[in-house]
């Protein structure tokens, strides 16, 4: 393996987190985690689950995101070293890395209007659902009970009534029962049969209506979430979020991080025991991440002062969320897939950052990586309770990561990593294994450029081959990927986690949104890499850069980008 | 004929004596078990000192006998109190004459495992070298033994007690200078600390032996992103200046943290120069060891001379990437420092990691060899 893609394999999860002779005391040892369910709508309400078009309960685990402006699309959809907050590096951060399955989108009703405005909405809808999270439509910006209000829950509702996987938050402002009714009218009135988000408020007067679900505000510091599991209809608890930069709500949240993180983390085990939905914080700077550029997770732990938010260090529960959400321990091990992902395939690369601790930091390259590298080894105890060596490659000194390959026999199912130092000293977390877990190498962080090759071959047999991305230090850029009439151009990614899919068909590569021809697929050279190999369809010629993204077994990878140029005659 | 006899008889007799030697030393060296907890490698022993323990009982009551020194008021132990983990809490070390040295007492806490000895001695790298080093030293007179050699060792031949000690842990001629500072080291290697908190947490999986303040401090400390102070303070004793027994001999690192920039021809004030003392180098001005951090709470005050009275003041010093004296003959940047550590560069801790930082440095503390009678004064 190259140095750069080890460099850069290396730094790729700096991004994620922070966070045992006898095992390192882990705080509490969390039950391992699963990738929550993707939504898969048309959803309806049952007593009080909400349940997916194959009868499965779903429960909403989700987050808000920026508002929908229609002036500000392009900025908000921004790809780049600083990713915009409705772009799909930045939904593939809230769907892999998080382990979330909503995005709350706030809409201005003042603003539907404006000529275009639904079917720029409608783009991140799509964007969204194909991340593989369910889109909750926000009204915002006018009393819910006024004509405008309702004339725009008509008109979003007509939109958006073929859209399996949205939901409407039509009543998120307050609004008493009465307008509720008016809401739900307008928008069953326009042939939308989508589930309704209300206030609690409309619960004791509710619309006629069997597909609502109710939103319980929650405020952190007041301890009210208990009386949500005795609900006999749906509730989606929102607002855990502790207002750091609000210094009245602030000052009811207990100062000392442990008590705070130990406060958010019970209200996440209860709704966690009650099956209760949440959607909570916001995905923006100085709430659940520090930035859109790497998405890194907020924390508690490096302390807050209530009003006064330090851009530095912005305070928040951002990781108590994401490790929560992958059944991990904030200040332990933290394991992903080449993706950014909680599943990793066998035989592919992992990394796990945390408390590596090794002797000092060490690469290896290779195509067989040394079973201990920096002075840690690396096992992994699969299903079975089998035990093997990892093949590690990259080993960081102190609180960093670790690069090593999930051995191929490992069998599928939850398991346990553990790294072993010459200390003696072990430390250990949940891991989960599937057969194949889609992901694309990049030059930085899971995201950005993929990094591959493309081959033209022309009619008289000739080839030319280039590179699809270069990278200066972390700064990556596509290069455009030529394409002419009359010529075939294949791209080979790097990637990980494809090896055990059964075959190229059901790998569903979309650059564009556009399902483009796998040719094939399989290991490399390199430890745990696999590539991919497309065929780049004519429609997509001179599309420019744009996202690349992959389904695969029910499991989606990172968003990366590829730019494809405009087609040239044959010279 | 007669000389080849004599001959044969001398080299006959010094091979029986090498080979007692020997055998001895194997008998007793084989006897002698670590008591080392888990995570701790075998300390490197020089071959010609093998550990035993009446050795390390002899030892133990040299180290604090008074009566090696010129007046019978200082012991090894004068400078190096059990309590504050085998440190003086002075700035810099008094002798028994009452003359100041220029630097601070190490502690001697785990020194079985340093690569150097001393502050900034590059090339000491022997305790049983470094034992004569106060013992003989005139500038400045530590025990102040020098030209007091063999009264010293006269009085000890005449102890009943010592008498049987050395018998147990020498071959003859037992009462030498050499064996003296022999039983000193091998008494000082066995003084380990393992059992602070820390090490109940991380090594022995004792989830509540340290406060969530010292999880969250241990972050900071071995975070590349905040702290960094592993880059240093590293590995299991805490220090980047570590050695033990199958370890591959690394270049030991010296280090310009920024405690002073002064103009003109020595950016650090005489005598205390660093290891350029020793290799004269201009860029090895202000370089010196890092130091353990084990039981660093009880070794106040701190740096090389002692010129940082508190743990939250030296945490200061490294957030700010080096020391700024304001005025009077030590005034200047430390952070300009042109020599400066290349890690110095400051630190964006908050006021949480800060508190933090100094919980997990707390956790450091054993209180264990801090009153371990083993180590303890005999006399």
């Amino acid at each position: 393996m190259n140095r750069k893609l080890i460099l850069g394999l290396a730094f790729a999860v700096f991004c994620f987190l922070e966070w045992s002779p006898a095992e390192r005391a882990a705080t509490v040892a969390p039950a391992a985690a699963r990738p929550t369910l993707a939504p898969a709508g048309p959803f309806h309400v049952s007593g009080n689950q909400i349940i997916d078009s194959e009868g499965r309960p779903f429960v909403i685990r989700g987050t808000q995101i920026a508002a929908f402006h229609l002036d500000t699309v392009a900025r908000d959809n921004r790809a780049g070293l600083d990713y915009g907050p409705h772009s799909a590096t930045t939904l593939s951060a809230i769907r892999l890395r998080f382990n979330l399955n909503a995005v709350r989108i706030p809409v201005d009703l003042r603003e539907s209007t404006r000529p275009g405005y639904f079917a720029a909405l409608a783009r991140v809808v799509r964007r969204a659902n194909e991340m593989d999270l369910l889109a909750i439509l926000d009204g915002r910006g006018e009393p819910s009970a006024t004509p405008e209000a309702v004339d725009f829950w008509k008109r979003c509702a007509a939109y958006f009534k073929g859209y399996p996987n949205v939901m409407f938050g039509a009543l998120s402002d307050s609004a008493g029962p009465e307008s509720a009714k008016d809401v739900v009218h307008a928008i069953r009135g326009a042939g939308a049969s989508q589930v309704v988000i209300v206030t609690e408020a409309a619960a004791g007067a509710a619309p006629d209506d069997s597909n609502l679900v109710y939103e319980a505000r929650l405020r952190p510091a007041a301890h009210g979430a208990a009386p949500l599991a005795a609900r006999t209809v749906p509730v989606l608890a929102n607002g855990l979020d502790p207002e750091l930069d609000n210094a009245p709500e602030c000052a009811n949240f207990p100062a000392d991080p442990a008590a705070a993180g130990a406060l958010v983390e019970d209200y996440l085990n209860y709704f966690d025991a009650h099956a209760i939905s949440w959607t909570v914080s916001s995905f923006e700077p100085g709430k659940l991440i520090r930035d859109f550029s790497l998405h890194d997770a907020t924390s508690l732990e490096n302390g807050w002062t209530c009003g006064k938010p330090d851009p530095g260090t912005p305070a928040g529960i951002g990781r108590i969320i994401q490790a929560h959400m992958r059944g991990s321990v904030e200040r332990e091990l933290f394991v992903v897939s080449g993706a950014g992902g909680l599943d990793i395939a066998r035989g592919a690369f992992a990394l796990a950052y945390g408390p590596v601790m090794a002797d000092h930091d060490a690469e290896a390259g290779g195509s067989h990586p040394p079973l201990k590298l920096g002075g840690i080894s690396v096992q992994v105890t699969d299903a079975l309770g089998v035990t093997r060596p990892a093949g590690v490659f990259w080993a960081s000194e102190g609180w960093g990561q670790t690069n090593f390959v999930i051995p191929d026999q490992s069998a599928v199912g939850p398991a346990r990593m553990t790294v072993r130092r010459e200390d003696g000293s072990t430390t250990s977390t949940n891991i989960s294994i599937a057969d194949t877990a889609p992901g694309f190498v990049t030059g930085h962080s899971c995201r950005g450029p993929a990094m591959g090759s493309a081959t033209q071959t022309f009619a008289d047999g000739r080839t030319v081959t280039t590179k699809i991305s270069s990278c200066k230090g972390f700064d990556c850029r596509t290069i455009a990927i030529p394409v002419a009439a009359g010529a075939t151009t294949r791209v080979r990614i790097f990637a990980s986690g494809y090896r055990h899919a059964r075959s190229a068909a059901e790998i569903d590569m979309r650059i564009g949104g556009v399902r483009v021809p796998v040719v094939s697929f399989g290991p490399t050279e390199n430890p745990g890499q696999d590539q991919v190999t497309v065929e780049i369809p004519a429609q997509l010629y001179g599309v420019g850069e744009t996202d690349m993204i992959c389904h695969l077994n029910g499991r989606i990878s990172n968003a990366t980008r590829i730019r494809i140029g405009a087609a040239k005659p044959v010279s | 004929m007669r000389l080849r006899l004599v001959g044969f008889a001398v080299v006959a007799a010094a091979a029986l004596w090498a080979l007692a030697a020997v055998s001895w030393a194997m008998e007793t060296h084989s006897m002698y078990r670590w008591d080392l907890p888990a995570g701790f490698p075998t300390p490197r022993v020089p071959p010609d000192n093998p550990m035993s323990d009446a050795k390390v009982r002899l030892g133990r009551r040299l180290f604090y006998d008074k009566g090696l020194s010129v007046n019978g008021q200082a012991s090894c132990a004068s400078c190096h109190r059990q309590e504050l983990a085998f440190t003086d809490g002075r700035a810099t070390a008094v002798g028994a004459t009452g003359e100041s040295h220029s630097r601070s007492a190490m502690s001697l806490v785990n020194v079985a495992y340093n690569s150097v000895l001393t502050w900034s001695d590059p090339n000491l790298r022997s305790l049983e070298k470094q034992a004569l080093v106060p013992m003989l030293s005139e500038h400045p007179v530590e025990l102040g033994l020098k030209g007091r050699e063999e009264a010293v060792l006269a009085a000890l031949r005449a102890d009943s007690i010592y008498a049987g000690l050395f018998r147990e842990a020498f071959p003859e001629p037992a009462f030498t200078l050499a064996n003296v500072a022999k039983a000193l080291a091998a008494f000082e290697r066995t003084i380990v600390s393992a059992r602070s908190p820390w090490d109940r947490f991380h090594y022995g999986g004792d989830a509540n032996a340290i406060s969530e303040a010292a999880k969250r401090g241990e972050v900071v400390f071995f975070s590349a992103e905040i702290g960094g102070c592993f880059r240093c303070h590293g590995g299991f004793n805490f220090s980047d200046a570590t050695d033990y027994a199958g370890n591959t001999r690394a270049p030991v690192e010296f280090h310009n943290t920024g405690l002073y920039n002064l103009a003109g021809a020595f950016s650090y004030p005489a005598p205390n120069l660093g290891i350029y003392d020793h290799t004269k180098r201009a860029a090895d001005v202000g370089k010196f060891k890092t130091p353990t951090l084990r039981n660093v709470e009880l070794t106040a005050p701190y740096m090389h001379d002692g010129s940082i009275a508190t743990l939250e003041e030296v945490v200061d010093h490294y957030a700010a990437g080096g020391r700024t004296i304001a005025d009077g003959p030590l005034a200047g940047r430390g952070h300009e420092n042109p020599h400066l550590d290349r890690r110095m560069t400051g630190l964006h801790l908050t006021a949480q990691h800060r508190q933090d930082l100094l919980a997990f440095l707390r956790s450091l503390t054993d209180t264990e060899v801090a009153g371990d009678p083993r180590f303890s004064n005999p006399w």
